[in-house]
């Protein structure tokens, strides 16, 4: 059998597919696979396991030469059309999209393949996702009010693969002797991600008074080397002990696994330390949301901003009037955040969580063999907010996931995260979980009945035979939209709803089946949280 | 007009109205690193056209790093077509061309070289002795301009259906993949393959 995997995104997307990858190798062992990626990705092709044979797509040259005015407009064309007639002539069995993109979904549609998963825009412009999860990440994934999935997980779930819950690379590094240094990836190509150098300056000086002895080494590709040579010798004017390390991405790895601490922005260095032991600590700024695409790993420690903003729209230039996300991070946190990974002191950190939560969210990582990778708060009152959505999320994936054994295996493991993570916090946590899970069950119960009326009417309107009464059954929908909306608890059922009367080529008929269809659908996610909050407080009650 | 004279290292350089078109220090040196410069961007690609040749020794660099690709030259000037020949006559994969404009459409070489992927460099001390007239070639195998992409198109029969059902892709002064797209993909039933290749480069370009 021959299997293509198509990942036209970035090296640390590519890192983070090994997962899925690996995952397909312990369901197809005996089958060859391909791995499409871009050409500007070529450099960490040498890590990625279990792929036989890499092809590039010729991106930057394509692009290139559509856009410069003296270049044949026909080049891009041609160029296009060889790759996938190179691609066809491989006569792929199986074809995996795990790039959520209209151009891989285009690509997807033109090569032959007997088989297609995941995004496929076919012949007539018409999308399809051919997984409830991809649909759903399309769909949903974008909004802040849903708790997101990993990537990682999402495509393994999409396709229903046996479960990796580890980014495991080509390395050729023994096992090493730690040695007293930090390594620090101070920058990104994307300047919203980036930190001050200031602020890294300061964190490094904060961290020495407490410290002796650590070395620090700034990771650095050929490319960044002038930048970040001009920011070491800063330090060195400061007297830091601070050295450049230029490397390619196995001379970095082979660094990582010897290292006694990361610090990292959202970058493909974060994903490569990963597939290591090393401790990291990960500033998240800009559009880079750790809950989608965190270290994914156990115990990664990430900070991030509590602005509205943050985590901000990727393809969108920056809202505010300074790059406020950036500078709400302090760099004493950070020296001190360093402090306790090393130390591997996580009470402490929680201690930090709580004393700066006004301003950031510090976040700690959990993966579970047959669960979902999870980032959660470390402070009190983060977590008691993020619970509902964790809930909220279950319900989606009580409709999304089609197998049951592995939606209960979730279900137990995503549960027994909630209830030990409240157990760490002590019982006077356990009395707010209560409460806050009573508070809840009332908003659930009071949408429930809301829906069953509407299902009502509805039921009576399809039995008459002109459907006058469509008008107020649109307005009575526009009406528990609008209050379902006013719970963050209930909003992400307004989503499905809201969007039915807004179709202007959908026929009546269509649309009032599909209204009950989404009216059932939003009982179903209801009821599985009723029975979610009972799980959890008749736990945590029982305990007290 | 042409003085052949010799270089520091000792190979023929060549002065064209008083000016060097090659160096005079070493030319195959300084061609070899003009081919060199565009490696990456000609692998793969089975047709390259070069503006310019003058005693040869670029395209002799770059034959000799593309061996199995077809390399057309157009030389403007007589003397270097011929004198080129000293030592591109060896390699079967190369063909010098000194003609008017129209004579060079026309070219049965240059047709097929279009009709599949291709791209066009130039050597710049070369194109400079007549910048008309290489500038008028470039714009007529750019597709571009609405006369140019009727020529490419007339070359590429395979492509005449998709723009002849799409008149006013020509209306524009430079026809662009965004022209193509934004204008030309009117909701029909199926997308034809061409339609759906347009479609997916329109998405390269946002």
């Amino acid at each position: 059998m021959k299997i293509l995997v198509i990942n036209l995104l970035r090296i640390g997307d590519i890192i983070m597919l090994s997962p899925t990858i690996n995952s397909l190798k312990k369901k197809y062992p005996h089958a060859s696979i391909s791995l499409l990626i871009n050409r500007e990705c070529e450099a960490v092709a040498p890590l990625i396991k279990n792929v036989d044979r890499f092809h590039y797509f010729e991106r930057q040259k394509i692009q290139t030469s559509l856009g410069e005015v003296d270049r044949s407009l026909f080049e891009g064309y041609d160029r296009l059309e060889r790759a996938v007639v190179e691609l066809d002539n491989e006569n792929y069995d199986q074809i995996y999209n795990v790039t959520q993109n209209k151009l891989s979904g285009w690509l997807t549609g033109l090569i032959k393949s007997k088989e297609k998963f995941g995004l496929i825009i076919d012949q007539a412009a018409k999308p399809s996702f051919g997984s409830k999860w991809l649909q759903y990440l399309n769909d949903f994934e974008g909004e802040n009010e849903v708790e997101p999935i990993h990537y990682a997980d999402a495509f393994q779930m999409a396709f229903s693969l046996p479960r990796s819950d580890s980014i495991e690379l080509n390395s050729s590094a023994a096992k090493v002797k730690k040695e007293k240094q930090i390594l620090l990836q101070i920058s990104t190509s994307d300047s919203k991600k980036n930190w001050n150098l200031q602020s890294w300056l300061n964190t490094i000086s904060t961290f020495n008074r407490f410290n002796m002895g650590y070395k620090f080494l700034v990771l650095s590709s050929p490319l960044e080397s002038k930048q970040h040579t001009d920011f070491v010798v800063l330090c060195k004017n400061s007297n830091l002990d601070v050295e450049l390390f230029e490397c390619n991405f196995t001379e970095a790895l082979e660094k990582l696994e010897s290292s006694s601490l990361l610090i990292t922005l959202d970058t493909s260095i974060k994903h490569l330390a990963s597939s290591t032991n090393i401790p990291i600590l990960e500033i998240s700024l800009g559009a880079s949301d750790v809950r989608k695409t965190g270290v994914y790993r156990d115990h990664a420690v990430s900070v991030q901003s509590k602005l509205n903003c943050s985590p901000c729209v990727h393809s969108k230039p920056c809202s505010q009037s300074s790059h406020l996300c950036a500078q709400s991070i302090p760099p004493d946190l950070v020296a001190l955040l360093a402090n306790c990974l090393i130390k591997k002191d996580f009470m402490s950190i929680k201690i930090l969580a709580e004393e700066y939560e006004e301003f950031v969210q510090i976040n700690r990582s959990f993966k579970n063999e047959n669960g979902l990778w999870t980032s959660l708060p470390c402070s009190k009152n983060q977590i008691l907010e993020t619970v509902p959505k964790i809930i909220d999320r279950l319900s989606w994936l009580s409709i999304i996931e089609p197998e049951a054994k592995k939606f209960k295996a979730i279900f137990i493991a995503q549960l027994g995260l909630i209830l030990e993570t409240v157990r760490a916090f002590g019982e006077e946590t356990k009395l707010d979980f209560i409460s806050q899970l009573s508070d809840y069950e009332m908003t659930c119960s009071r949408a429930y009945g809301r829906l069953i009326v509407l299902l009502g009417d509805l039921r009576q309107l399809t039995k008459q035979s002109h459907f006058d009464g469509l008008k107020p059954l649109q307005n009575k929908v526009e009406n528990l939209v609008e209050q379902l909306q006013l719970d963050s608890r209930t909003f992400t059922l307004s989503k499905h709803l809201s969007s039915i009367y807004q179709e202007p080529l959908m026929d009546t008929k269509f649309k009032l089946e599909k209204t009950k269809n989404v009216l059932d659908l939003c009982l179903s996610r209801l009821q599985t949280e009723q029975r979610i909050i009972q799980v959890l407080t008749t736990n945590i009650g029982g305990e007290m | 007009m042409i003085e052949i004279l010799k270089s520091k290292r000792g190979s023929d350089a060549a002065k064209f109205n008083g000016v060097y078109v090659h160096s005079s220090v070493d030319p195959i040196k300084e061609a070899e690193a003009w081919a060199r410069s565009y490696y990456n961007h000609l692998v793969g690609v089975p047709n390259v056209i070069v503006f310019g040749c003058g005693l040869g020794y670029h395209i002799k660099a770059l034959a000799d790093a593309f061996p199995n690709q077809k390399i057309l030259t157009i030389e403007r000037v007589y003397e270097f077509s011929t004198l080129a020949q000293n030592i591109l006559n060896s390699y079967s994969n190369v063909e010098v061309l000194n003609m008017e404009l129209s004579d060079i459409l026309s070219n049965e070489h240059i047709r097929r070289a279009v009709s599949q992927l291709y791209m066009y460099v130039e050597i710049p001390s070369l194109v400079k002795i007549d910048k008309a007239y290489y500038d008028e070639l470039k714009t007529m195998l750019s597709g571009r301009t609405s006369k140019s992409l009727d020529f490419i198109v007339e070359c590429r029969k395979d492509h005449k259906n998709f723009f002849v059902r799409r008149p006013h892709i020509y209306k524009n002064s430079i026809i662009t993949i965004k022209s193509i797209n934004d204008n030309s993909m009117k909701p029909e039933n199926t997308y034809t393959r061409q339609e759906i290749i347009w479609k997916t480069l329109g998405e390269l370009v946002k």
